[in-house]
C-alpha cells in the first residue's frame, strides 16, 4: 500500500510519514501543490493525505484537478478550518474524509486504513475475531473463551468499534464521533467510564486482558504479543 | 485627444444625471417650438389666402354694381396706399390678355398665367399660386378669381409681412432657447446634488470607517426615503459588524488570559520530561499527560470558537428535522455510566417526540452541556431530572438536580464565558459549557435561565420557539 502526502509543514509531514511507516504503508512526500498533482499523476497511490493550504496550488484545486481527469485516488483532506462550510465545501471538491487541525496521528491511521478498504472493496466482514473473543455482527452475539457475553447496545457498539480498529489505538474524540455519533468532544469522563464497564464484562474474568490504555492518546484493543 | 475626452461619459452619476436632464429638457423644447412655429405659418398663409380671395369678392361685387371704371380706379388706389412694390392687381380677359393693371415696374416676370386661367375656365372658383420672382426679395402669393364675364382679377401680394413675423419668432427664440438650456442644466444639477447628498454622506462615512473610524455612523435625516433607508441598512450593518468585532477582541482578550494555565502545565511536564532522567515508563507517562493536556486545550478552543459561530449566527448550513426527545435520550444514555458511578439517578420526564428544525449538533451540545453540569454538582444518591414540554409554539427544556446549588451572588454570572463558582473550582471543566449553552439557544432565538437555593439544587431552563424554528427554515 503507498500513501502520498501533500503537507508543507516539514515538521508535521515528518510526524506523519514516520508513523504511516511504521504502520506498514509506503509514503511519499511532497510539499507543495504542484508537486503533488504531477505525483499523484505519475504513480497509482491508494490513498492520498492533502492539505489545503499549500503553496502553488492549494489543496482543493488540487483534488479538482485530480477529479477532472478521472483520477479516483481516495483522499483525505487536512485543514485547520474545522466550519461545517469548510468541510462541505472540501467534501464536494472530491475530497472523501475531512480531518481537522490538531489531529491525533490514531485517528488519520484509521480514516487512511478505512478509506484503503473502502476503495479496495473489501467485503464487510460478519464476524470480527481478536483472540478469543470473537463479536458475531447478524446475531449480535459476544463470545469469549466459549463464554456468551451480554452487552447493552451502546457498550455493545463501542466494543465493535474497538474490533473493528482491533490493534490501533482509537481516541476518544473518534469513540464520542463514531459510537455516539457526537462531532464535538463534550469534556467529560464519558468515554472512561464506558471503557471501564466494558472492561468489567470483557477483561475482568480473563487473565490476558485485550482492552488496553494508551495514556494521553486513547484506547486499543489488540492482543498481548 | 481633447475630443475624445470631452466625448467620454462623464463618470459620476450627477453629472451623467445632470446632463439627461439638460438633454431631453432641449429636445423638448425644441420640439414644442417646431409645433407652434408650424401652426403659426399654417395660420398666416391660411388668412392671407382668406384675404384675397374676399378681395376679389369684394371687387366682383363693386364691378356689378358700380361698373368697370370704379373697379379701376379702386385698383389704383389700393396699390398705392399698401405700396406699389408690395402688391399688384391686373384685369385679364380669359385669354390672357390684360385689360388693366396697377404700376408693373416692381412685377416684371410676373407671367399671365394661363395655367391658371384655364383652371378658372374650367370652373374654378379661384386659383392661388405661390410665385418666387427674381426681382422680389420675398415670395409672392397670388390669386386669380373672375369677377365678370371674361374678365378676371389677378392679386398679387409679397410675403414680407409673413416672413419678418416668423423670422423675429426664430430671432427671439434661439436666444431665449440657449438661456433656458442652461437654466435646465442648472436645474438639474441641482436636482441630481439633492438627490445624491444622501449617497455621498453614506460614502463619506465608509470612507472614514475605512480610515479607522469605526464607531461612525451615517447622519440620519428623518427623509423616510429610498437614501434614509439605505443609511439605516447601512448604520445597522455597521452596528452589527461593530457587536461581532467587539466579541471577537472579548474572545481573544479570554483565549490569551485563560488559555495560560493549561500552557503552563504543558510547558512544565515537557520541561520535567526533557530535564529529569526517568524510565521510558514514566516518560511516556509525562507524554500522555501533556496529550491530555493539548485535547483540552483544544477543547477550550473548540468551545470558544462554536460560542463565537452561535453568537455571530454564522454557521448555520445544516438545517433538518430533529426530534429533541431521541437527543434527549440518547444524551441521557451517554451520561447514564457517570450517573450510575456517583449513584446519581437521571430521571426523564419526555412526551412521544418533539419536532424542531435546526442543525442536530447544537441540540446535542445544548442538552449534553446541561446534563455534565447538572451531574458534576450533584452529590452520590441525587437526581438529575430532564424535562421536555412542547406548549403554545415554546419547546422548554430544562435540567434541574438537588446538588449543592449556587449561591445568589454566583447566580447572575453562570453563563459568563470562564466564570468559575469557587465550588466549581475543584470539578474538571472549562467554564465554557453554559456559556456554550447560553450562545447556541440563543441562536436558534431563544434563551436560557436558571434558578436555585444553595444546598439544595438548581434548575437550568432552556426556551426556544418551535415555530420561529420552523419559520426560519427556508429550503432554498
Amino acid at each position: 500500500m503507498r500513501v502520498l502526502l501533500v503537507e508543507d509543514d516539514l515538521k508535521l509531514a515528518s510526524f506523519i510519514s514516520k508513523g504511516l511507516r511504521e504502520a506498514g504503508l509506503a509514503v511519499d512526500h511532497c510539499a507543495d501543490g504542484e508537486d503533488g498533482l504531477h505525483m499523484a499523476l505519475s504513480e497509482p497511490y491508494d490513498a492520498a493525505i492533502i492539505d489545503i493550504m499549500l503553496p502553488k496550488m492549494d489543496g482543493l484545486s488540487l483534488i479538482d484537478e485530480l477529479r477532472k481527469i478521472k483520477n479516483s485516488t481516495p483522499v483525505i483532506i487536512l485543514s485547520a478550518k474545522r466550519s461545517v462550510d469548510d468541510r462541505i465545501r472540501g467534501l464536494q471538491a472530491g475530497g472523501d474524509d475531512y480531518l481537522v487541525k490538531p489531529f491525533s496521528f490514531a485517528e488519520l491511521l484509521a480514516r487512511v486504513q478505512a478509506l484503503i478498504r473502502r476503495a479496495s472493496g473489501t467485503s464487510e466482514p460478519t464476524t470480527l475475531v481478536v483472540g478469543d473473543l470473537s463479536m458475531d455482527l447478524r446475531t449480535r452475539k459476544v463470545m469469549r473463551g466459549g463464554q456468551k457475553i451480554d452487552l447493552p447496545p451502546l457498550e455493545f457498539s463501542l466494543l465493535e468499534y474497538l474490533m473493528r480498529n482491533a490493534g490501533s489505538v482509537v481516541s476518544k474524540t473518534m469513540i464520542m464521533e463514531h459510537v455516539w455519533d457526537y462531532n464535538f468532544d463534550p469534556q467529560t469522563n464519558v468515554v472512561e467510564v464506558r471503557i471501564c464497564k466494558l472492561r468489567d464484562k470483557i477483561d475482568k474474568d480473563f487473565d490476558k486482558k485485550l482492552i488496553h490504555t494508551v495514556y494521553g492518546a486513547g484506547y486499543v484493543l489488540e492482543q498481548d504479543s | 485627444m481633447y475630443l475624445s475626452k470631452i466625448l467620454r461619459p462623464p463618470r459620476t452619476l450627477a453629472s451623467r444625471l445632470t446632463l439627461w436632464y439638460a438633454g431631453i429638457f432641449t429636445i423638448s423644447t425644441l420640439v414644442a417650438f417646431g409645433a407652434f412655429y408650424l401652426v403659426i405659418s399654417t395660420v398666416l398663409s391660411k388668412n392671407n389666402d382668406l384675404d384675397l380671395m374676399a378681395d376679389v369678392r369684394e371687387y366682383s361685387s363693386m364691378l356689378a354694381a358700380e361698373g368697370i371704371d370704379k373697379v379701376k380706379a379702386e385698383m389704383a388706389w389700393e396699390a398705392l396706399s399698401d405700396g406699389q412694390e408690395h402688391i399688384f392687381l391686373r384685369l385679364l380677359s380669359m385669354d390672357g390678355k390684360e385689360m388693366a393693371a396697377t404700376d408693373m415696374s416692381a412685377w416684371r416676370s410676373v407671367g399671365t398665367g394661363s395655367r391658371a386661367l384655364e383652371k378658372l375656365q374650367r370652373g374654378a372658383d379661384y386659383v392661388l399660386e405661390t410665385l418666387d420672382l427674381p426681382e422680389q426679395e420675398f415670395k409672392v402669393r397670388t390669386v386669380y378669381g373672375s369677377i365678370g364675364p371674361d374678365l378676371v382679377l389677378q392679386i398679387g401680394e409679397s410675403l414680407e409681412e409673413d416672413a419678418e413675423f416668423l423670422e423675429l419668432h426664430r430671432t427671439v427664440f434661439i436666444p431665449l432657447m440657449a438661456v433656458m438650456v442652461i437654466i435646465a442644466a442648472i436645474v438639474g444639477w441641482l436636482m441630481a446634488r439633492r438627490a445624491l447628498t444622501g449617497v455621498e454622506e453614506v460614502t463619506q462615512t465608509a470612507i472614514e470607517i475605512s480610515k479607522g473610524a469605526l464607531d461612525k455612523r451615517v447622519p440620519f435625516k428623518a427623509r423616510g426615503d429610498e437614501i434614509e433607508r439605505l443609511a439605516t441598512t447601512f448604520n445597522y450593518m455597521l452596528d452589527h459588524i461593530n457587536a461581532l468585532i467587539k466579541g471577537m477582541r472579548e474572545m481573544s482578550d479570554n483565549i490569551a488570559h485563560d488559555l495560560r494555565s493549561p500552557l503552563a502545565r504543558i510547558r512544565g511536564v515537557a520541561e520535567m520530561a526533557v530535564t529529569t532522567s526517568g524510565t521510558e515508563e514514566e516518560h511516556k507517562a509525562m507524554a500522555g499527560s501533556m496529550l491530555e493536556e493539548c485535547d483540552r486545550l483544544l477543547g477550550m478552543i473548540n468551545a470558544m470558537l462554536d460560542i463565537a459561530e452561535a453568537e455571530s449566527g454564522a454557521g448555520e448550513t445544516k438545517l433538518e428535522e430533529v426530534d429533541l426527545v431521541s437527543i434527549v435520550q440518547r444524551a441521557c444514555e451517554l451520561f447514564e455510566a457517570i450517573a450510575e458511578e456517583n449513584s446519581v439517578t437521571i430521571v426523564g420526564d419526555l412526551p412521544e417526540n418533539c419536532l424542531l428544525y435546526g442543525e442536530a449538533r447544537k441540540f446535542q451540545r445544548m442538552v449534553a452541556n446541561l446534563l455534565d453540569n447538572a451531574l458534576k454538582f450533584t452529590p452520590p444518591e441525587g437526581t438529575v431530572t430532564v424535562s421536555l414540554k412542547a406548549d403554545k409554539g415554546q419547546v422548554v427544556i430544562s435540567v434541574s438536580d438537588n446538588g449543592i446549588g449556587i449561591s445568589e451572588d454566583d447566580l447572575p454570572h453562570v453563563f459568563k464565558r470562564f466564570y468559575r463558582c469557587d465550588n466549581s473550582r475543584a470539578q474538571r471543566g472549562t467554564g465554557l459549557g453554559l456559556s456554550l449553552v447560553k450562545a447556541i439557544a440563543g441562536s436558534l432565538g431563544g434563551s436560557v435561565s436558571a434558578t436555585s437555593n444553595l444546598g439544595k439544587g438548581s434548575t437550568f431552563t432552556v426556551t426556544l420557539p418551535q415555530m420561529v424554528l420552523s419559520h426560519q427554515f427556508q429550503p432554498s
